[in-house]
């Protein structure tokens, strides 16, 4: 008989689209009448027009909703599949303790040290944000634009140029200003009901400053003008305990009595205005002088803007060129500079401004990026090996996973039944992880200096949600692949004999591999960088003798006494030398302009008010010239000792005597330079050193008091004996400056302490990783070195074969991490003046290092395979 | 008689007139393809299957047309057709809206229409 010809089906898709679509009791005989509406079409009119008709049918028959399938949510909490995750997964970690404990520790680790990090960051991401119209306030900075060139950016403007903004500037709602006491030069002191306080820094602000920074006033307050003043709660309750201050009087540096008008809720943490007390602008003419606030050029207040709803802040900034042109003309001709202005966002000020005269020191937010970028790789490290030792797992269960596919499973129940596990395993880690970050929050604040209840208060919301959006996009992730593991498992498995159960390194797995070392290796020779360079910094020489010298600070009531203290100091047997000062190393120093006799140019220079004693008690040694001399009679006022910098800014020929001019509002002096002096690290030692002048004018704000290294306590104790006899209503206080430099660097230690940690904990992850790593395939491979050391094969070349792979990889590694580090470095290392140069040894004998330590590792592992008893591994069981 | 108030309400629409007047026609063959086909050559009328189908479900749930199964042919893949035919009260409704028709026609006056004044 002939083969009839088969008829051509109707389309596929629209088949399987009515299948899907239509209700189950009338789909047979739809698909049956569209069928024979089909044939008799393709015997009328050919195959393309009856596919065509067929679905355009079965278009308009999905359209019709009484046709359809009722949409069946079936929601039933999949209980018993749960309780066998559990079980399997916990009867997995017990078979293969090392796998899982590796897996898990590695992301305990890392998501700890994770979470913590990110309290870190949110602290200082979220500053000013509590402010409800934050994105609207701007902060105005100027830019003082010298002619020659030079540019000081300073953080604060003058005074007049809040009222001119106001009028001029129809975009602007309200503006606010602060003046800070330490424009002065002045430490504040403070006395009430006869105790003296000592202040940091004291703050004249605008009326309106409470509201328009939201200020919490705690009791009904009068308005911050005349002689009156605003406590913060924690000054007012260390001032008058817990009696009412309200209407009490606070005297200003023992003279000027101000009246306690209201009393405010302390700043929270994450504002970048720390406020202790707020004085009257009243308060600020009574101490300045009338005209202190009138002055264009004396940049001390610090004015805040609020724009408009609807203003554009760039084109307000761009206003400010031509209202300086109107108010200060000339300018340029009087002063020697033009400013502009630059509006800094409220939100931006604590990461972004390093302005002079902050009004807190910020913070560097590329600092914060390198602990992220730290923290980051070290979450990658721990996932990889998460994500390997997973496909180990599911490699190991081919035949187990067959041998479900068989019995039939779909593909989908295999599929959730590992999600279900690996979900379990992160909700365990996440939660052990939250233990562990409860129980070293207050570490991370010792560290940092922020106290864990700013920490929980600002981040602990944004920290939590961040923990779970990871979880679960690592959860996808770890999915997906999973998947793409687990489909290709065909039940064909079963019956293969050739080593379906042998698990080799997959693509994935080794390009997974190769990241991780790849990630290892850069993070470790940053922190090595990062290391040598802080090496560097605390290593070089300040130029001046740090240990065992004192600071006092001294206040307007004090200076009177000064000759006497000195006299008296001096005259104890292991007091070594004293010395009044402007400002000592580390302190803030005057910016002056001057320029050499002759010269067109001005110098921006450091000037510094200093006594006769000065080189002497900070042991900084002359080059050329002389000291000042107290038989000179003019050395008290207009000679100079500059140091080398100078000398090259000036460009004195240090063979002849040198002037130099230094105009004031006093008039132009002319100084004869008397001595050179060797540099000296006046301002931290990241910055290059600068021009500096001294001189000896009665300015002095601090004591130095260096004294001999023996016998400190007795001797500080007679200073303090000497203290209460010359200035007895003084309460003692000191620091040492040694400390206070200390202090300066704090911040970058605790970043090197935290940079360091993880890179030992990416390390130890990536190990153990890898231990695991070769434990399973060693397991995996017992009959083939049991075959090969039958066929003669020594230990030696066993170790070799099964460490090679990973070799491969270390050297790979290698060449791709080594100039992605040095690139990285460099541009880090870029903001400093003196920085280290890396060196090649080092990092070759990082990359040798890497190699044997990964050589150690494995071989752990494969010494054991290498010399087994062949016979026990290749006995059948 | 026809109890013109018992069938209060039971207004056929248009399309369903048609397809009950189709199976009615079609007798003891009336499914899918054949309400189509006759819909396309007694008044040259495309419609589609699924239109069928909805409205011949709505017709079986009004309880004017009953359905049986029928037999399965090679041409329809082996698939069984879903045969039906017309129940007493489908007869009803049709004679209902057709009596309807009769009396608005005999009630319009002969000059009503414009042909008649030709």
């Amino acid at each position: 008989m002939k083969p009839q010809q088969p008829l051509p089906a109707p389309p596929r898709l629209g088949v399987w689209l009515l299948h899907r679509c239509i209700h189950p009791e009338i789909i047979d005989y739809i698909t049956g009448d569209l069928e024979e509406v089909f044939y008799s079409t393709y015997q009328s009119a050919g195959l393309r027009k009856a596919q065509r008709l067929y679905l355009w049918q079965v278009v308009l028959l999905l359209s019709r909703p009484r046709l359809l399938r009722p949409i069946q949510l079936k929601i039933s909490f999949p209980m018993n599949q749960i309780r066998f995750s559990l079980l399997s997964a916990w009867r997995q970690a017990k078979r293969q303790p090392i796998r899982t404990g590796v897996q898990l520790l590695g992301l305990l680790i890392s998501f700890s040290c994770a979470l913590l990090i990110s309290f870190h960051l949110v602290f200082h991401f979220s500053f000013d944000q509590h402010i409800s119209n934050a994105d609207r306030i701007y902060r105005v900075a100027v830019d003082r634009n010298y002619l020659n060139g030079e540019k000081q950016s300073n953080a604060t403007s003058s005074f007049p140029l809040a009222e001119a903004v106001e009028q001029d500037f129809s975009s602007v709602e309200e503006t606010t200003q602060l003046i800070s006491s330490q424009f002065m030069q002045e430490q504040a002191m403070l006395s009430v009901n006869g105790t003296r306080y000592h202040e940091e820094k004291i703050l004249y602000a605008e009326a309106n400053l409470s509201v328009f920074f939201e200020l919490t006033l705690l009791q009904t307050s009068a308005p911050l003008t005349g002689y009156s003043v605003y406590l913060s709660e924690s000054v007012a309750r260390k001032y008058f305990s817990d009696d009412n201050p309200l209407g009490e009087l606070v005297l200003l540096g023992d003279t000027l009595a101000v009246k306690v008008q209201g009393v405010f809720q302390d700043q929270p943490a994450t504002s970048h205005l720390q406020l202790p007390l707020l004085l009257s602008m009243d308060v600020f003419d009574a101490v300045a002088g009338e005209n202190a606030r009138t002055i264009w050029g004396w940049d001390l207040a610090y004015t805040y803007i609020r724009l408009h709803p609807t203003a554009d802040p760039a084109q307000t900034a761009s206003q400010f060129d031509a209202l300086f042109a109107k108010y200060n003309p000339n300018f340029s001709e009087r002063r020697g500079y033009i400013y502009t202005a630059e509006l800094q966002p409220l939100t931006d000020i604590h990461l972004y401004s390093h302005r002079i005269w902050e009004f807190e020191p910020g913070e560097n937010v590329a600092n914060l990026y390198l602990l992220a970028g730290a923290c980051l790789l070290l979450l990658i490290i721990s996932a990889v090996n998460f994500v390997n030792l997973l496909a180990a797992q599911v490699y190991r269960q081919t035949k187990v996973i067959g041998m479900k596919k068989v019995m039939g499973a779909t593909p989908l129940s295999l599929y959730t039944h590992f999600v279900v596990e690996i979900g379990i395993q992160l909700l365990l880690v996440l939660m052990l992880s939250g233990i562990i970050v409860n129980a070293l929050l207050p570490s991370l604040s010792s560290l940092t200096g922020i106290s864990p209840e700013a920490y929980l208060d600002t981040a602990a919301v944004s920290v939590l949600a961040g923990a779970v959006i990871t979880s679960v996009v690592f959860l996808l992730i770890t999915s997906i692949h999973l998947y793409l593991l687990i489909r290709p498992i065909k039940p064909r498995v079963l019956l293969n004999r050739n080593a379906p159960n042998a698990y080799r390194l997959g693509i994935i797995s080794k390009g997974l591999l190769l990241m991780q070392f790849a990630l290892a290796l850069l993070l470790t020779l940053g922190a090595t960088t990062l290391y040598q360079q802080r090496q560097l910094l605390q290593s070089q020489s300040l130029g001046f003798a740090k240990d065992h010298t004192l600071i006092f600070s001294l206040d307007e009531v004090e200076k009177p006494h000064l000759g006497a203290l000195k006299n008296a100091l001096v005259n104890k047997a292991n007091v070594a030398s004293v010395s009044a000062t402007s400002s000592y190393p580390g302190g803030r120093s005057e910016r002056m302009r001057m320029r050499q006799q002759g010269q067109q140019d001005y110098v921006p220079v450091n000037l510094l008010y200093v006594d006769y004693d000065f080189l002497e008690t900070l042991s900084i040694p002359l080059v050329a010239g002389r000291n000042f001399d107290q038989r000179y009679a003019t050395d008290s006022t207009v000679r100079f000792i500059v140091n080398r910098a100078a000398v090259e800014a000036f460009e004195i020929n240090m063979e002849e005597d040198a002037q130099l001019e230094w105009p004031t509002i006093y008039g132009t002096y002319q100084c004869d330079v008397i001595g050179v002096i060797e540099d000296f690290h006046f301002a931290s030692l990241t910055q290059a050193i600068e021009p500096m002048v001294l001189v000896t004018f009665p300015r002095f704000n601090y004591v130095l008091v260096n004294i001999n290294p023996q016998q400190v306590a007795t001797t500080l104790t007679q200073i303090e004996e000497v203290f209460q006899q010359v200035l007895p209503e003084l309460t003692f206080h000191y620091q040492w400056l040694d400390q206070s430099l200390a202090d300066q660097y704090q911040k970058e230690a605790r970043l090197d302490i935290l940079i360091r940690l993880f890179t030992i904990l990416s390390i130890f992850i990536a190990l153990i990783g890898l231990i695991a790593l070769a434990d399973i395939l060693i397991e995996n491979r017992v009959k083939e070195v049991g075959i090969r050391k039958v066929l003669g094969a020594s230990a030696g070349q066993i170790i070799l074969l099964i460490n090679q792979q990973f070799i491969r990889l270390l050297l790979l590694a290698i060449v791709i991490a080594v100039p992605a580090a040095l690139l990285l470095t460099n541009r880090w290392l870029d903001q400093y003046v003196y920085r280290v140069q890396v060196d090649i040894w080092v990092i070759i004998l990082i990359c040798v290092g890497s190699l044997l330590l990964i050589l150690g590792t494995v071989s752990i592992k494969s010494l054991k395979a290498a010399l087994a008893n062949p016979v026990k591994a290749l006995r059948g069981e | 008689m026809i109890q013109i108030k018992s069938m209060k309400g039971a207004y056929l629409g248009e399309l369903e007139e048609l397809i009950l007047l189709s199976v009615a026609v079609l007798y003891d063959h009336a499914y899918g393809v054949t309400i189509v086909e006759e819909m396309d050559q007694r008044i040259s009328r495309k419609i589609s299957i699924g239109a069928v189908y909805t409205v011949l479900m709505r017709l079986e749930e009004k309880g004017y047309v009953c359905s049986h199964e029928g037999a399965a042919t090679q041409r329809r893949g082996g698939r069984r057709k879903k045969l039906y035919r017309l129940t007493n009260s489908g007869e009803e409704a049709l004679r209902f809206a057709q009596d309807i028709r009769q009396r608005f026609w005999s009630a319009i006056p002969q000059a009503a229409f414009p042909s008649h004044s030709l």
